[in-house]
């Protein structure tokens, strides 16, 4: 078996000389285990306490995402992107749509640009209150649970003011959105995140300074620079370890270069350091997301291209043009020119690429999404051996593996 | 219809053809095709140089790719092309800030390439997850076992050749009578 | 405590012993999928399902009532949930949470379970995708109003759902009913070899593929006819 290393047993040192050595019990984390976190099967090798060897086994949600995509118009993959990462379905959604508009070689306008950095920072806060109430809640900080749940709920009311859903949205368009600012969403908006700032200054008091947390998650799930990128590490985990490698800033896309701010980074790529850099992430997504209300420009929220967008309905019922747009682009769907491309953008957990690969008719060649946690969970061996059971919750919790992500 | 779209494509500015020249030079014989559509860097390689041409990408520093980002393969059966399979790699590099796409051919009686796990750890799954999906071996990793499908499953199915809903259930399953029938009633 | 739910005669202590079942059921959450993050939404503050009773998940199913199946379920994952459905005491119930775990949702491809009802009897099916908590707890309630009206349930199906039954085929046979007009078929990629259309679920050549784990292995068989024997 791969990534079993087994350490010399503690007991061969026990003064009689005699070899009291236990032998290793294997145990499964089942794939059944407390609810939060998606199916992984982990399979551990336990000398008492202590890990000795450990082996993932993913694959339990694998749902067809990208032989679905094969088989669907371009325009109908976008209801599957939601439920890859399904805790930050507008990220995947933004990414999609974007490697389609790359496919193309247009641009959406940009008051729909600056929507979908707010809704998109919108979904990383709540990727990210998911994964931290998840974390302190199995380590037994159930108020700090609650609490993020609720700042949660806040939150997706205001993504279901604008696209009508609050879990799986389904957006964006290419070219634009589907939807533009509803009346009263700016100020409904900073509202909003007013009480989120509130409540995450109430739970940092909580477990941020607080010694028993700290105990539990500090040189923790420790992983080295190198390792992590080996391994390809992006996002939070890699900034975690001291690499300030950000899509917004090193590929930057959007209008992410109008928008000032910082990349938090950590240093030792603990559990503790990723628990801050999500948590100060948060902080710097309310500063975007503020920027970019302010920032927000007139304007159309929808490409003027024709066979992008859907004719109004006085143009399809109107005039032929109209009509005959409306038909083809629902009979015959989108046709991007023929080509292949790769569009990386920030998701919640790391890096989100669509590798897009079309041939110039309306069905897609080859839908692939790069899943930023699939790294995390081929490194979770790496970071548990050498740890104790007690360790397993906090590094896996702070992996914010996302099962629809991970397996798609 | 696509002659109505603008495609604005950008002029490939000359820095982004420095790595297929690099990789001339260093592998003379081994590119056997680049493009750079849409400002992607792509270099399309013989199988055999893969692992000098991977390490080369790693180690040296004019080129430095720390990140191995993506494994995948592309089938391309409807689209009649041979040879029908394409491995694909994506690389990042953090120094210089570049990536890279590199695409290897293989043909479908003959579709095993060797395996780059001890260049990157990542790549482990990654090779695991393509032998799953396309059936293509990569010889000298050291578990290449199925990863998101069970070990029972016959096939690799996102080969264009097998059917969307052929399923292979794992558990006796009861039959239950059909909800509602859409279509025509024959 | 006599019962007879072939004819559905209940007395006072049942009523009694239901409505305590009823509002204290402990729930086996079966997550897997984005209806999880609902799940959490309808189990936490705002929402909070504690308040009819059903708080505390107890992730043994040894001590748990009601197995909410939460997601998509995969073939390779239905041993695992056939076997959790086994190891919970009787009386038990099953909650259907999403799309996915009704019917299989939109997917509808080699590796999803076309709806948990092939694979264990399902005494509530919470419409969505996700469902809202609203309708989640809606759900609940009615779960509760059929426990104790009906008491556990009997050979897996509910007295109500007996009772319903003709009632339900009635409304679906008269929803669905389509005119002899050529109906409009979906015009699928043509590339596709998928081979079963919508309304269908399995194609008339799939492998059922000997399992090897799980309750129907060749060990568990092995097993139940040992226990035959006895």
């Amino acid at each position: 078996m791969t990534d079993m290393t087994v350490l010399q047993s503690r007991s061969e040192d026990a003064s009689t000389g005699e070899d009291f050595s236990a032998s290793v019990m294997s145990i499964e984390i089942g794939p059944a285990h407390p609810a939060m976190h998606g199916i992984v099967r982990l399979t551990t090798q336990l000398d008492g306490e202590l890990i000795v060897g450990m082996e993932a086994e993913i694959g339990y949600l694998h749902r067809g995402f990208e032989k679905e995509s094969e088989n669907s118009k371009w325009i109908q993959v976008i209801p599957y992107t939601d439920r890859l990462n399904y805790v930050s379905p507008l990220l995947c959604n933004i990414g999609y749509s974007m490697a389609v508009e790359k496919l193309y070689g247009i641009e959406a306008p940009r008051r729909a640009e600056f929507t979908r950095v707010i809704m998109g920072e919108i979904s990383r806060i709540t990727d990210h209150l998911t994964c931290l109430g998840a974390v302190a809640m199995e380590i037994g900080a159930f108020t700090f649970f609650l609490w993020f749940i609720k700042a949660r709920e806040y939150l997706w009311e205001l993504v279901e003011e604008m696209t009508g859903a609050r879990l799986t949205t389904n957006w964006t368009r290419f070219g634009g959105n589907a939807f533009d600012l509803p009346d009263g969403f700016l100020s409904d908006l900073s509202d909003r995140l007013a009480k989120l700032k509130e409540v995450l200054t109430e739970c940092d008091k909580l477990l941020t300074r607080n010694k028993i947390f700290i105990d539990r998650v500090k040189d923790v799930g420790a992983i080295s620079k190198e390792d992590a990128l080996s391994y390809g590490f992006t996002g939070p985990m890699l900034r975690a370890c001291g690499i300030p490698f950000d899509v917004r800033r090193a590929d930057s896309y959007s209008v992410y270069d109008e928008l000032d701010f910082e990349i938090p980074v950590g240093s030792t790529g603990d559990c503790f350091d990723r628990f801050l850099v999500r948590m100060e992430e948060i902080r710097q997504s309310i500063s975007i997301i503020e920027q970019a209300a302010d920032k927000m420009p007139e304007g159309p929220f929808m490409t003027d291209e024709r066979m992008m967008h859907y004719p109004d309905k006085k143009d399809v019922y109107g005039n032929i043009e109209g009509l005959i747009d409306h038909f083809k682009l629902v009979m015959e769907g989108h046709q991007p020119p023929a080509g292949e491309i790769y569009m990386p953008t920030e998701g919640g957990n790391g890096e989100i690429g669509f590798y897009l690969v079309s041939d110039g008719s309306g069905d897609p060649v080859r839908v692939r999404m790069r899943p930023p946690c699939f790294n995390f969970v081929a490194a979770m061996p790496a970071m548990t051996v050498g740890h104790y059971v007690a360790d397993i919750v906090p590094i896996f919790g702070s992996v914010n593996m996302i099962g629809g992500e991970l397996d798609r | 219809m696509s002659e109505e779209i603008s495609t604005q494509e950008t002029e490939t500015p000359p820095e982004a053809c420095e790595l297929t020249t690099m990789l001339e030079q260093e592998f003379p014989g081994a590119v056997t095709g680049f493009h750079s559509h849409r400002g992607d860097e792509t270099v399309i390689i013989e199988r055999s140089a893969l692992e000098s041409v991977c390490r080369f990408l790693r180690d040296d520093s004019r080129c430095s790719f720390e990140i191995m980002m993506d494994l995948t393969a592309v089938d391309r059966l409807e689209m009649n092309e041979t040879p029908r399979f394409e491995i694909v790699y994506h690389f990042k590099s953090l120094t210089h800030a570049r990536r890279l796409r590199l695409k290897v051919r293989l043909a479908e009686d003959d579709c095993k390439i060797a395996s780059i796990h001890h260049l990157w750890k990542a790549v482990d799954w990654y090779e695991r997850e393509c032998f799953d999906m396309f059936g293509i071996v990569f010889e000298g990793h050291p578990d290449l076992r199925r990863i998101l499908m069970y070990d029972e499953f016959e096939g690799h199915p996102l080969r264009k050749d097998y059917p969307i809903d052929k399923q292979q259930p794992l558990v006796e399953l009861k039959e239950v009578e059909e909800r509602h029938v859409y279509g025509r009633h024959a | 405590m006599e019962t007879d739910y072939g004819g559905f005669k209940t007395t006072k202590f049942d009523s009694v012993v239901n409505w305590s079942r009823k509002f204290s059921l402990f729930q086996y959450p079966f997550v897997t999928a984005c209806c999880g993050m609902e799940y959490m939404a309808a189990a936490c503050s705002h929402y909070d399902i504690s308040r009819f009773g059903a708080e505390i998940p107890r992730f043994s199913p040894r001590q748990a009532d009601v197995l909410w199946v939460v997601g998509t379920i995969t073939h390779k994952m239905s041993p695992i949930l056939k076997t959790i459905y086994e190891q919970m005491a009787d009386p038990k119930w099953v909650i259907a949470f999403g799309a996915c775990a009704s019917s299989g949702g939109f997917y509808q491809n080699y590796s999803v379970l076309q709806g948990i009802d092939r694979l264990i009897p399902v005494d509530l099916y919470i419409a969505g995708c996700p469902p809202r908590p609203e309708a989640v707890l809606d759900g609940l309630v009615e779960l509760q109003n059929s426990i104790q009206n009906d008491g556990p349930t009997a050979n897996g199906i509910t007295p109500t759902a007996i009772r319903h039954k003709d009632q339900k085929a009635d409304q679906l046979n008269r929803y669905f009913e389509i005119s002899k007009k050529e109906v409009f078929e979906n015009l699928q990629n043509p590339k596709s070899n998928r081979i079963s259309t919508p309304g269908f679920t399995y194609s008339e050549d799939f492998v059922n593929v000997s399992p090897h784990i799980g309750y129907d292995s060749p060990r568990m068989q092995k097993d139940k006819a040992a226990l035959k024997e006895k």
